[in-house]
């Protein structure tokens, strides 16, 4: 009788997560599947869930849309150049937290928290004119710099936690071996840091990789990044200039890196959650 | 021994030196793109300013024309209502998830990250998705509809129905925040509590109302001040979903600056507007910044 509760307790169970799951993954898988079919597939109205796969999307993706491939690579450059700006930034404002730290700095980590809670729209409203007048608008260093900025107070705080975690009696006894302090960073703290490091690139990679607004105020046709393109693509779909299909398979390419690091990263993601919770 | 802590002192200030040398980079940085900008916004709402033109001092005549102009209180208006239902509903939400996450289900992992996909992804690519999916002619959700008998429906192009699709899609995009402070807070609760509350004769509620409630408030209460800050400043999605139409309906405070900044070139006043949405953040946001430093970098 009892164990007949707990199993009728367990599937219930089971049907709630599955739509749990469905609710929140459904309306993905169902772009990326579409991104495979034909358009009178995608244009049935009943919905079709058994298709030929095609790869016509793609085809006219690559044929006809070559400004979407340019797009790709600009968000690549922007994502690795702001990766490198932060890698350069926050470790040594994280050591400095992490292994010098004086009550001299108390206000320095206050300032640190708090220009993370300013929003981007609001500092791009004086930025844009000067912006404009050093005719940095529509350049990828303007774009790495404000995705770096906004990521520096996260990555810092991360990173801290990371070198927090490694027992300063490495430093200590480096020391001893007759390092200094920096080739004791270099031969022993980087090494154990690479975790770290990994996770705060991943975390600013995601929000340069993603973002839509800094892209849509300041990045014009040189430097046009995917998700701007997505969007101008999915304004053509609409007006009837350019198929459903092309611009799901579009977003599906856009999706890929972020589906591979979803995947591979969530135990991560979820154990730091106490830094997930600083995140936008 | 006095020669030790005059070594030790030098040592240390040395210390605290080399540590603001560190510091300097990341701070500058900072302070130019986001502290500079922000007192210049400041004084920039005293003026008259458009694009192109020399600024034009106008006391606080910005401030009168936002607050005379009654776009601008419903769209704050509009944006609480906003914040207020996404929050609370992605709290109720992500708890539930959380909760039931924790019972273990085979293929945890993979589950997990289905559920969390939503928060990694570009506002371009969600409008994509669900401007496909609320679409009015081939959307699969009006067709749903269409198979339980019922019409048809204008979910970006109806007012109330527009409001309502852009928190739906907000939540949907947003409820993995939850779930990623709530879900691990969760499992740190000993089982042996569940355990002792169930022999004492508590039922399920019970142990949820005094166990798990309790036990998570500070998550809780954490993640609802800094979900409601980030919601409060939303802009990438509603613009990408619906450009803040129809007839404005959408128009959330972060789309009215927008509006007035970069589409009227009124500077000024764009940056009035940014000094409201920066009082009603910081108003919101204190208790948490404070906490945030002590947990991060201590006293």
């Amino acid at each position: 009788m009892k164990s007949n509760k707990i199993g009728i307790l367990r599937i219930f169970e089971w049907t709630t997560l599955l739509l749990f799951v469905l609710g929140a993954f459904g309306p993905i898988l169902m772009i990326i599947i579409s991104s495979f079919k034909q358009d009178k597939d995608i244009f049935s109205y009943v919905p079709k869930l058994f298709f030929k796969p095609v790869f016509d999307n793609y085809e006219q993706l690559f044929l006809e849309r070559p400004d979407f491939f340019n797009a790709l690579l600009n968000s690549v450059i922007v994502t690795i150049g702001a990766s490198l700006v932060i890698i350069l930034l926050c470790i040594p404002a994280a050591y400095a937290y992490s292994r010098l730290y004086s009550k001299k700095f108390k206000l320095t980590s206050f300032y640190v928290i708090l220009v993370r809670m300013f929003p981007p729209i609001i500092v791009m409203v004086p930025l844009y004119p000067i912006i404009r007048n050093l005719a940095l608008n529509d350049t990828y260093f303007i774009l790495i710099i404000l995705y770096a900025t906004f990521e520096i107070s996260i990555s810092t705080m991360l990173l801290k936690a990371f070198l927090d975690d490694i027992p300063k009696e490495l430093d200590e006894q480096a020391c001893i071996d007759g390092c200094n302090r920096f080739t004791a960073f270099i031969y022993i703290i980087l090494p154990a840091l690479a975790p770290g490091i990994i996770a705060a690139v991943v975390y600013v990679s995601v929000f340069a990789w993603n973002d839509f607004t800094f892209a849509f105020l300041v990045s014009g046709t040189a430097t046009k990044t995917t998700p701007i393109l997505i969007m101008e693509m999915q304004g053509l779909v609409e007006e009837g200039y350019l198929n459903w299909g092309t611009v799901f398979s579009a977003s599906f390419i856009q999706l890929i890196p972020i589906l591979i690091f979803i995947f591979l990263l969530q135990q991560k993601l979820v154990k730091g959650f106490t830094l997930g919770a600083v995140k936008g | 021994m006095n020669q030790y802590v005059v070594v030790a002192n030098n040592k240390q200030k040395k210390d605290i030196r080399l540590g603001f040398l560190l510091l300097s980079p990341a701070l500058a940085v900072l302070t130019l793109f986001i502290c500079i900008p922000g007192i210049m916004a400041a004084g920039l709402s005293f003026f008259n300013y458009r694009l192109g033109q020399t600024p034009q001092f106008a006391g606080f005549m910005n401030y009168v024309y936002l607050f005379q102009n009654p776009d601008f209180i419903i769209s704050i208006i509009r944006n609480l209502i906003f914040v207020c239902i996404v929050v609370l509903l992605q709290l109720i939400l992500g708890l539930a998830v959380s909760l039931l996450l924790a019972k273990n289900f085979k293929f945890q992992k993979f589950w997990v990250a289905c559920l969390l996909t939503p928060m990694a992804i570009s506002p371009a690519v969600a409008s994509v998705i669900w401007r496909y999916l609320l679409n009015y002619n081939i959307g699969p959700i009006n067709y749903l509809l269409g198979l339980i008998g019922l019409p048809r429906a204008q979910w970006l192009s109806h007012p109330i129905l527009a409001f309502a699709s852009i928190c739906f899609v907000y939540i949907w995009q947003s409820t993995p925040h939850i779930i990623i402070a709530l879900y691990p807070a969760r499992l740190t609760i000993p089982e042996t509590l569940y355990e002792a509350a169930y022999i004492d004769g508590a039922n399920s509620f019970q142990s949820f109302r005094h166990i798990t409630l309790p036990l998570l408030k500070p998550v809780i209460i954490i993640m609802t001040i800094f979900r409601i800050m980030i919601s409060f400043r939303n802009f990438g999605l509603v613009w990408t979903l619906t450009r803040g139409g129809p007839n404005n309906a959408t128009e959330l405070a972060s789309i009215f600056l927008y509006n007035e900044g970069f589409r009227y070139w009124r500077f000024g006043s764009a940056s009035a507007v940014a000094m409201v949405l920066v009082l009603i953040t910081v108003f919101i946001s204190i208790k948490y910044i404070k906490s945030m430093q002590q947990s991060t970098f201590g006293a």
